[in-house]
């Protein structure tokens, strides 16, 4: 058993872990934290997968951006250090799993069906220059256009949620009158 | 045994299926984003095993995982502001009370 | 276009009825007082009148033997070959009807708002009244086959709506259900002649399938073993027989009796039991093309003729004297009708000539009757009697009519007889001949019956005498003026007017008229004999011919056949289990996709709860479900899912069908929102 492979599983269950613990967490804030921890395990695998650029993203941008995010999202809303939320009802509970494991099952065999298990280059992943020109490329294989549009996104996406979080309108109850 | 392309397929269904999972029993609005955002990294891993085992020169397999947090950021800020608004007006995240699209 | 105002606005003669309706039903009944209403009647007949009228003398003056239709459009195109059209036709016979129609329709108006003076429903009468007027003209002046079937049974509901007046007497109710059914029975038979004459002929106007040359395309054509044509023409007319009341279709026109007396002089006597003759009339080239066709329209109106006139005689209710009187007087005509030929087209005029005689010798009669009953208050001849010097007017136009129908020479029934018998005689038809002078005796006999037993003699009933009185003039001026054409109409030279192929008039033939009249006179004495003064001779004769005049009285135990067939019969081993059948499957059927949609929906409705994880949920497992079905197609596991999916619809259908059965479905319910 090489370093690699020990390091594969042992982020595999942690990773698998902490998204278990994202799903079942009691507590909203208890589940950012798992969301946080499942997305450095990933990162993790990125790295294990030779992919430094990514890994390094997902660490600042996901976990550092996205996840403060939720958690100061959380920390305005409730208070969540003290209120357990609710739990579905056990019927629901079950046919949700029945539906996501159908799905894995789904997934799963189709994966293991298609005989990928054989080949294995030896190493090398696209280094942050590769992925700088093919961001910017406007030739074949360019990705100019995903980038602009997803830019575009991001920016609509921000004046959306500051209109929509940041007045309240006329629908808006007063504390005091409930 | 060494890890191959389908272990990172499989750990990736794993996460999904356990995103799914959440997103359809989690009752909190907030949670079940944290939900699809496992979802969403299920598929960025898959990218980036398929592109790490084979297609080693294609840098679509980088790229669109860097696509993938871009939404995902501005999916986080807009269902966060929706999170806030629902929030503010109705003092509660509950999922089954916002049934107002009931048919 | 055709140089005359009247001819060229023919079509407001239908129109001006129908507004009048409209208006009436709309808008004058509910906002004004029924003065106004019968008012707005007299005023929408008078107009379609006048235009009538105006158009018959313009083309009786100008156009005689030529067909215009001043107005047509097209209608229905069922293929551009295949087209019926409406409009109006002015030919000489819808000419003749229009007069017939207009004319008695304004004189019974008028004596309406005398007869009805005070009754509920006056205002609702006279809307009927005015649509009854509207379909009538419109059947008259139809240029397509298909046009005279709407208006056809456009008459049958206006006559079923004034048959049906006195709403709240059973009796009444029970005569217009059945004149209603009888007669769409007997439009069934018609129904199906347009349909195989129209298909066989290729078109529904009168202009194509009266061509000659469409006529003998089909003469070659056979169907069921036996001549289109033929076909076509005795299921056409089992209509016309439907609605002139042959036998054995006659047994609604005693009934109709139950309808007010002046509705009975509109629509029984001179209107719309004539539509039958017109019918045979204008498809007189067709018939005429076949003579097995004539056969069937002379035998039946031959034997009409006189199993009516035995019935008449025994009769004591004045109006269905009248009635059986106005049937077997039908039968002449159609047996006129049948004994024409197109090469020996004398019977068409007669039949033609005789309906407009009959009609206002008859209509004189009904409305003279119906001053009778409006002023003793009684139907039944027994309790009248001696009413000649209560009521001078009504007694003397009431004997002009007597006279008339008797066929006494000078008056007008006398010609139009005369020409009828001579066009059996002609025709090769003597016993036909025969049995027609029989009758002709017998008519006179049970008219001078009646009128002796009403007006002379001593009064029977001092009661209701002395409260008898002459009518108002709203009733005795229509009687007055139609005392005139009633004497006068058979000096008109008809025959150069009304005719198809050759102008053949024949003028007065005494080897016929002598015994016709002398017939009537017989008929007339023998009544002056038994009737004329008091005596026990009537009843002493009933009594020795025992059964037969019993079963004669009750007009043969035709409505008790009838009531057996249907009810014991028909509605027994037909309509029962059918009832069922339409009960439980065809309903059940319709109950049962009702249910499912309605379960369905509930289980459905679920579904779209509004709820985000719900939607969700379904999403996703139905995209699991769908690539698990892509993934397994045609493997055994999916066609076993197939399977239990077809097994649980049809298990739940079956279900469904299970409680249909016995009767334990709940009735649908509205669906509410919980």
């Amino acid at each position: 058993m090489t370093l690699e492979t020990f390091a594969f599983w042992i982020l595999a269950a942690y990773t698998l872990f902490a998204a278990y613990f994202v799903v079942t967490a009691r507590n909203l804030f208890r589940c950012a934290v798992g969301l946080a921890a499942a997305l450095i395990g990933i990162a993790g695998l990125y790295l294990l997968m030779e992919a430094t650029f990514l890994s390094s993203i997902q660490v600042a941008v996901y976990v550092g951006g996205v996840v403060v995010l939720v958690v100061f999202a959380v920390l305005m809303v409730e208070d969540v250090t003290q209120k357990e939320f609710l739990r579905s009802p056990l019927s629901r509970c079950l046919l949700a799993s029945v539906v996501a494991e159908l799905l894995l099952a789904i997934i799963a065999g189709t994966m293991l069906s298609q005989g990928f298990g054989a080949h294995r280059p030896p190493h090398a992943s696209a280094d942050v220059r590769v992925i700088g020109h093919a961001l910017l490329s406007t030739g074949p294989g360019g990705f100019v256009l995903p980038f602009e549009v997803i830019s575009l996104v991001l920016v609509a996406a921000l004046v959306g949620a500051i209109t929509v979080a940041g007045k309240p309108g006329d629908d808006y109850e007063k504390p005091e009158e409930d | 045994m060494h890890p191959g392309l389908e272990h990172y397929l499989i750990l990736s269904a794993l996460i999904f299926s356990f995103g799914v999972y959440g997103m359809l029993t989690r009752r909190n609005l907030v949670a079940m984003l944290l939900c699809v955002e496992l979802v969403l990294n299920a598929a960025a891993l898959n990218f980036v095993a398929f592109h790490r085992f084979l297609f080693e020169g294609d840098p679509a397999g980088t790229v669109f995982p860097i696509l993938i947090i871009a939404v995902a950021a501005a999916e986080a800020a807009v269902a966060l502001a929706i999170v806030i608004a629902l929030f503010r007006h109705r003092r509660n995240l509950d999922v089954r009370a916002a049934d107002t699209l009931r048919g | 276009m055709t140089g005359s105002w009247f001819l060229d606005h023919l079509w407001l003669v239908p129109l001006l009825p129908f507004l009048g309706a409209l208006l009436i039903a709309l808008v004058l009944r509910p906002l004004t007082s029924p003065r106004v209403c019968s008012g707005a009647a007299i005023a929408a007949v008078s107009g379609s009148a006048v235009v009538g009228w105006g158009a018959a003398f313009a083309y009786f003056a100008h156009h005689t033997g030529e067909t215009l239709v001043p107005w047509q459009t097209l209608w229905l195109a069922f293929t551009p070959s295949f087209a019926g059209n409406v409009g109006v036709i002015a030919d000489d016979l819808s000419m003749l009807l229009v007069m017939v129609v207009t004319g008695v329709s304004l004189l019974v108006h008028i004596y309406s708002t005398g007869y009805l003076h005070g009754e509920g429903g006056y205002s609702r009468y006279f809307a009927s009244l005015n649509l009854f007027t509207c379909s009538m003209l419109g059947l008259v002046l139809s240029v397509s086959i298909l046009q005279i079937y709407v208006f056809w049974e456009l008459v049958g509901v206006s006559s079923f709506l004034l048959i049906g007046y006195y709403w709240d007497k059973p009796s009444a109710v029970a005569a217009c259900k059945k004149a209603f059914i009888v007669t769409r029975f007997a439009d069934l038979g018609f129904l199906l002649g347009v349909l195989v004459l129209s298909a066989y002929a290729g078109g529904l106007d009168f202009a194509h399938l009266a061509d000659p040359a469409t006529i003998a395309r089909l003469e070659g054509v056979t169907l069921l073993g036996t001549s289109a044509l033929t076909l076509a023409a005795v299921l056409i007319y089992m209509g016309a027989a439907g609605k002139s009341a042959m036998f054995p279709l006659h047994i609604w026109l005693p009934d109709a009796m139950e309808g007010p007396t002046p509705v009975s002089a509109l629509i029984h006597a001179a209107t719309m039991v004539v539509a039958g003759v017109y019918l045979v009339a204008r498809l007189f080239p067709i018939f005429s093309a076949t003579p097995e066709g004539m056969t069937v329209v002379m035998v039946v109106g031959t034997f009409t003729s006189l199993f009516a006139a035995v019935i008449a005689v025994t009769q004591f209710d004045i109006k269905r004297v009248l009635a059986f009187s106005t049937l077997s007087q039908l039968g002449y005509m159609m047996l006129a009708l049948g004994v024409a030929r197109m090469e020996s087209p004398l019977g068409y005029t007669a039949s033609l000539f005789h309906l407009a005689t009959h009609a206002c010798f008859k209509a004189l009669l009904f409305l003279g009757a119906g001053s009778v009953i409006h002023a003793v208050h009684t139907n039944d001849i027994r309790e009248m009697g001696g009413l000649r010097r209560k009521m001078p007017i009504t007694h003397a136009t009431f004997l002009i009519a007597c006279l008339a129908i008797a066929g006494v020479p000078g008056f007008s029934g006398f010609f139009s007889k005369d020409e009828i018998l001579a066009a059996a005689l002609h025709g090769g038809h003597p016993v036909v001949f025969s049995v027609a002078l029989l009758v002709a005796g017998l008519t006179a006999f049970y008219m001078f019956r009646i009128y002796f037993m009403t007006f002379t003699g001593e009064p029977r009933d001092h009661h209701k005498f002395d409260h008898a009185h002459e009518s108002p003039p709203s009733m005795w001026v229509p009687l007055a003026i139609l005392a005139v054409p009633s004497v006068l109409l058979g000096f008109v030279p008809f025959g150069s007017f009304v005719y198809r192929g050759e102008v053949e008039h024949a003028g007065i033939d005494f080897a016929i008229a002598i015994p016709a009249t002398l017939a009537g006179l017989a008929g007339i004495g023998l009544s002056a004999l038994l009737y004329g003064r008091k005596s026990g001779a009537p009843a002493k004769v009933a009594a020795s011919l025992g059964f037969v005049y019993r079963a004669i009285a009750a007009k043969f135990y035709f409505d008790e056949i009838y009531l057996f067939v249907t009810h014991r019969i028909i509605f027994r081993f037909v309509s029962a289990p059918l009832a069922w059948f339409d009960r439980r499957i065809v309903d059940g059927a319709m109950d049962l996709s009702a249910q499912a949609s309605r379960l369905g929906g509930a289980y459905l409705r679920r579904m779209a709860s509004g709820r985000l994880q719900t939607s969700l949920l379904l999403v996703s497992g139905g995209a699991g479900l769908l690539m698990l079905f892509l993934i397994l197609a045609g493997q055994p596991l999916f066609i076993a899912l197939s399977v239990a999916g077809y097994v649980a619809i049809a298990a739940t259908v079956g279900r469904q069908i299970v409680l249909l059965l016995l009767g334990r479905t709940e009735p649908l319910k509205r669906i509410t929102r919980d």
